[in-house]
Protein backbone atom coordinates (compact mmCIF):
# COMPACT_ATOMS: atom_id res chain seq x y z
CA UNK A 1 0.00 0.00 0.00
CA UNK A 2 0.95 3.82 -0.69
CA UNK A 3 -0.10 6.89 0.10
CA UNK A 4 1.02 10.73 0.03
CA UNK A 5 0.32 12.80 3.20
CA UNK A 6 0.95 16.69 3.72
CA UNK A 7 3.96 17.45 5.21
CA UNK A 8 2.04 18.31 8.52
CA UNK A 9 2.01 16.61 11.99
CA UNK A 10 -1.77 17.19 10.96
CA UNK A 11 -1.32 14.04 8.49
CA UNK A 12 -1.27 11.70 11.80
CA UNK A 13 -4.51 10.63 11.98
CA UNK A 14 -4.70 10.06 8.56
CA UNK A 15 -1.70 7.80 8.25
CA UNK A 16 -3.18 5.88 11.35
CA UNK A 17 -5.94 5.46 9.29
CA UNK A 18 -3.83 4.03 6.46
CA UNK A 19 -1.74 2.06 9.01
CA UNK A 20 -5.22 0.49 10.33
CA UNK A 21 -6.45 -0.78 6.86
CA UNK A 22 -3.02 -2.74 6.54
CA UNK A 23 -2.43 -4.06 9.54
CA UNK A 24 -6.58 -4.90 9.04
CA UNK A 25 -6.00 -6.31 5.40
CA UNK A 26 -3.07 -8.26 6.74
CA UNK A 27 -3.80 -9.66 10.14
CA UNK A 28 -1.22 -7.62 11.97
CA UNK A 29 -2.00 -8.88 16.12
CA UNK A 30 -1.99 -5.65 18.26
CA UNK A 31 2.04 -6.13 18.91
CA UNK A 32 2.66 -5.54 15.34
CA UNK A 33 0.30 -3.13 14.53
CA UNK A 34 1.47 -0.75 17.51
CA UNK A 35 5.22 -1.25 15.56
CA UNK A 36 4.10 -0.33 12.49
CA UNK A 37 2.15 2.71 14.14
CA UNK A 38 4.66 4.14 16.11
CA UNK A 39 7.15 3.61 13.72
CA UNK A 40 5.28 5.48 11.08
CA UNK A 41 4.59 8.29 13.73
CA UNK A 42 8.24 8.51 14.98
CA UNK A 43 9.74 8.29 11.24
CA UNK A 44 7.62 10.97 9.55
CA UNK A 45 7.28 13.37 12.65
CA UNK A 46 10.97 13.39 12.53
CA UNK A 47 10.79 14.10 8.92
CA UNK A 48 8.56 16.86 9.16
CA UNK A 49 10.62 18.62 12.00
CA UNK A 50 14.13 18.11 10.77
CA UNK A 51 14.33 18.92 7.50
CA UNK A 52 12.36 21.25 5.18
CA UNK A 53 11.06 18.81 1.84
CA UNK A 54 8.06 18.51 -0.59
CA UNK A 55 5.09 19.42 0.27
CA UNK A 56 4.20 15.63 0.54
CA UNK A 57 6.12 12.68 1.86
CA UNK A 58 5.24 9.40 0.41
CA UNK A 59 4.38 6.12 2.48
CA UNK A 60 4.60 2.79 1.65
CA UNK A 61 3.54 -0.58 3.65
CA UNK A 62 4.28 -3.37 2.41
CA UNK A 63 4.55 -7.36 3.59
CA UNK A 64 6.44 -9.54 1.90
CA UNK A 65 5.91 -13.49 3.65
CA UNK A 66 7.22 -12.32 6.98
CA UNK A 67 8.72 -9.45 5.95
CA UNK A 68 7.40 -6.23 7.31
CA UNK A 69 8.76 -2.78 5.32
CA UNK A 70 8.06 0.57 5.99
CA UNK A 71 9.26 2.90 3.86
CA UNK A 72 8.98 7.12 3.44
CA UNK A 73 10.14 8.85 0.67
CA UNK A 74 10.88 12.19 1.21
CA UNK A 75 11.83 14.70 -1.64
CA UNK A 76 13.56 17.82 -2.62
CA UNK A 77 15.17 17.49 0.98
CA UNK A 78 18.62 17.29 2.45
CA UNK A 79 20.74 14.62 3.54
CA UNK A 80 19.93 13.10 6.69
CA UNK A 81 20.87 9.92 8.33
CA UNK A 82 18.96 9.01 11.42
CA UNK A 83 21.61 6.08 12.18
CA UNK A 84 24.14 8.79 12.72
CA UNK A 85 22.51 10.06 16.50
CA UNK A 86 24.24 8.17 19.19
CA UNK A 87 21.90 5.21 20.73
CA UNK A 88 20.17 7.08 24.08
CA UNK A 89 21.71 6.03 27.52
CA UNK A 90 19.05 4.26 29.09
CA UNK A 91 21.04 3.90 32.32
CA UNK A 92 21.25 7.44 32.66
CA UNK A 93 19.65 9.31 36.39
CA UNK A 94 16.33 10.94 35.85
CA UNK A 95 17.86 14.43 36.36
CA UNK A 96 20.70 13.41 33.29
CA UNK A 97 17.48 12.45 30.65
CA UNK A 98 16.70 13.74 27.63
CA UNK A 99 14.05 13.23 25.03
CA UNK A 100 15.94 14.30 22.16
CA UNK A 101 16.63 11.19 19.91
CA UNK A 102 14.31 9.15 21.63
CA UNK A 103 12.18 8.46 18.92
CA UNK A 104 14.24 6.95 16.18
CA UNK A 105 15.95 4.73 18.92
CA UNK A 106 12.70 3.29 19.98
CA UNK A 107 12.45 2.02 16.10
CA UNK A 108 16.00 1.11 16.00
CA UNK A 109 16.09 -1.23 18.78
CA UNK A 110 12.15 -2.37 17.60
CA UNK A 111 13.39 -2.75 14.12
CA UNK A 112 14.90 -5.23 12.35
CA UNK A 113 16.79 -2.65 10.39
CA UNK A 114 16.48 1.24 9.81
CA UNK A 115 18.48 2.36 6.61
CA UNK A 116 18.20 6.42 5.24
CA UNK A 117 19.62 6.75 1.34
CA UNK A 118 19.60 9.54 0.03
CA UNK A 119 19.91 10.44 -3.70
CA UNK A 120 20.07 13.90 -5.39
CA UNK A 121 17.52 15.38 -3.02
CA UNK A 122 15.74 12.25 -1.74
CA UNK A 123 15.65 10.56 1.02
CA UNK A 124 14.27 7.00 1.66
CA UNK A 125 14.14 5.92 4.97
CA UNK A 126 13.59 2.24 4.83
CA UNK A 127 12.53 -0.15 8.46
CA UNK A 128 12.16 -3.89 8.08
CA UNK A 129 10.94 -6.16 10.56
CA UNK A 130 10.46 -9.74 10.40
CA UNK A 131 7.18 -10.68 11.99
CA UNK A 132 6.23 -13.93 13.44
CA UNK A 133 4.00 -16.46 12.76
CA UNK A 134 3.25 -14.87 9.18
CA UNK B 1 -9.39 9.23 20.02
CA UNK B 2 -7.87 10.83 23.38
CA UNK B 3 -8.39 11.69 26.61
CA UNK B 4 -7.69 12.94 29.94
CA UNK B 5 -9.24 13.59 32.72
CA UNK B 6 -8.76 13.89 36.76
CA UNK B 7 -10.60 11.70 38.93
CA UNK B 8 -11.82 12.82 42.57
CA UNK B 9 -8.91 11.21 44.25
CA UNK B 10 -6.70 13.36 42.42
CA UNK B 11 -5.26 10.69 40.03
CA UNK B 12 -5.48 11.47 36.44
CA UNK B 13 -6.71 8.58 33.67
CA UNK B 14 -5.13 8.63 30.21
CA UNK B 15 -7.61 6.98 27.95
CA UNK B 16 -6.58 6.02 24.17
CA UNK B 17 -3.98 7.21 21.87
CA UNK B 18 -1.20 9.51 22.96
CA UNK B 19 0.49 10.53 19.74
CA UNK B 20 2.50 13.99 19.14
CA UNK B 21 -1.27 15.40 18.22
CA UNK B 22 -2.22 15.00 21.49
CA UNK B 23 0.95 16.01 23.69
CA UNK B 24 -0.72 19.60 24.30
CA UNK B 25 -3.49 19.00 25.90
CA UNK B 26 -1.65 16.72 27.92
CA UNK B 27 1.19 19.22 28.96
CA UNK B 28 -1.74 21.34 30.19
CA UNK B 29 -2.59 19.15 32.98
CA UNK B 30 0.40 17.67 34.05
CA UNK B 31 1.49 20.90 34.11
CA UNK B 32 -0.62 21.40 37.00
CA UNK B 33 0.38 18.97 38.65
CA UNK B 34 2.65 19.80 42.13
CA UNK B 35 2.77 16.89 44.45
CA UNK B 36 3.32 13.54 44.03
CA UNK B 37 0.57 12.38 41.58
CA UNK B 38 -0.78 8.33 40.16
CA UNK B 39 -1.22 8.23 36.25
CA UNK B 40 -3.63 5.25 35.09
CA UNK B 41 -2.50 3.74 32.23
CA UNK B 42 -5.71 0.89 32.35
CA UNK B 43 -7.08 2.81 29.22
CA UNK B 44 -3.97 4.18 27.36
CA UNK B 45 -4.03 2.36 24.18
CA UNK B 46 -0.34 3.86 22.54
CA UNK B 47 2.05 6.25 23.49
CA UNK B 48 5.19 7.75 21.61
CA UNK B 49 8.34 9.61 22.32
CA UNK B 50 6.05 12.60 22.15
CA UNK B 51 4.13 11.47 25.42
CA UNK B 52 7.17 9.86 26.82
CA UNK B 53 8.90 12.84 26.74
CA UNK B 54 6.07 15.27 28.54
CA UNK B 55 5.87 12.09 31.41
CA UNK B 56 9.65 12.41 31.47
CA UNK B 57 9.86 16.35 31.69
CA UNK B 58 7.24 15.97 34.23
CA UNK B 59 8.77 13.52 36.78
CA UNK B 60 11.97 16.01 36.38
CA UNK B 61 10.24 19.09 37.23
CA UNK B 62 8.13 17.13 40.51
CA UNK B 63 11.76 15.37 41.18
CA UNK B 64 12.90 18.75 42.56
CA UNK B 65 10.75 18.98 44.90
CA UNK B 66 10.50 15.54 46.16
CA UNK B 67 7.55 14.49 44.26
CA UNK B 68 6.92 11.84 41.44
CA UNK B 69 4.28 10.36 39.04
CA UNK B 70 3.34 7.25 40.27
CA UNK B 71 1.91 5.24 37.19
CA UNK B 72 -0.72 1.88 37.42
CA UNK B 73 -2.33 -0.56 35.22
CA UNK B 74 0.19 -0.60 32.49
CA UNK B 75 -0.97 -2.78 29.51
CA UNK B 76 2.14 -4.74 28.49
CA UNK B 77 2.92 -3.62 25.09
CA UNK B 78 2.96 0.26 27.01
CA UNK B 79 5.20 -1.76 29.38
CA UNK B 80 7.53 -2.82 27.02
CA UNK B 81 8.41 0.52 25.13
CA UNK B 82 8.96 1.57 28.84
CA UNK B 83 11.53 -0.49 29.11
CA UNK B 84 12.86 -0.16 25.77
CA UNK B 85 13.14 3.37 26.71
CA UNK B 86 14.76 2.85 30.23
CA UNK B 87 11.68 4.73 31.81
CA UNK B 88 11.30 1.79 33.76
CA UNK B 89 14.52 2.98 36.06
CA UNK B 90 12.87 6.46 36.17
CA UNK B 91 9.06 5.56 36.73
CA UNK B 92 7.57 4.09 39.76
CA UNK B 93 5.45 1.98 38.17
CA UNK B 94 2.92 -0.32 39.96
Amino acid sequence: MRRNFRRDLESLDGIFTFAGEFESDNGLDDSESYFLDLTLEELFTNLVRHAPGHDEIEIEIELERDLLTIRLTDRETEPFDGNSLGDVDTQKPLMEREPGGLGIYLVKKMADGLDYDYDEGTLVVTARKRLEDK
Amino acid sequence: MFDITIAGDGTIRLNGRLDSNQVDMTREILEKVGSTTTVDFAELRYISSAGLGLLLATQKRLNDSGHKLEIVNMTPHIRDIFTIAGFDFIFDIK
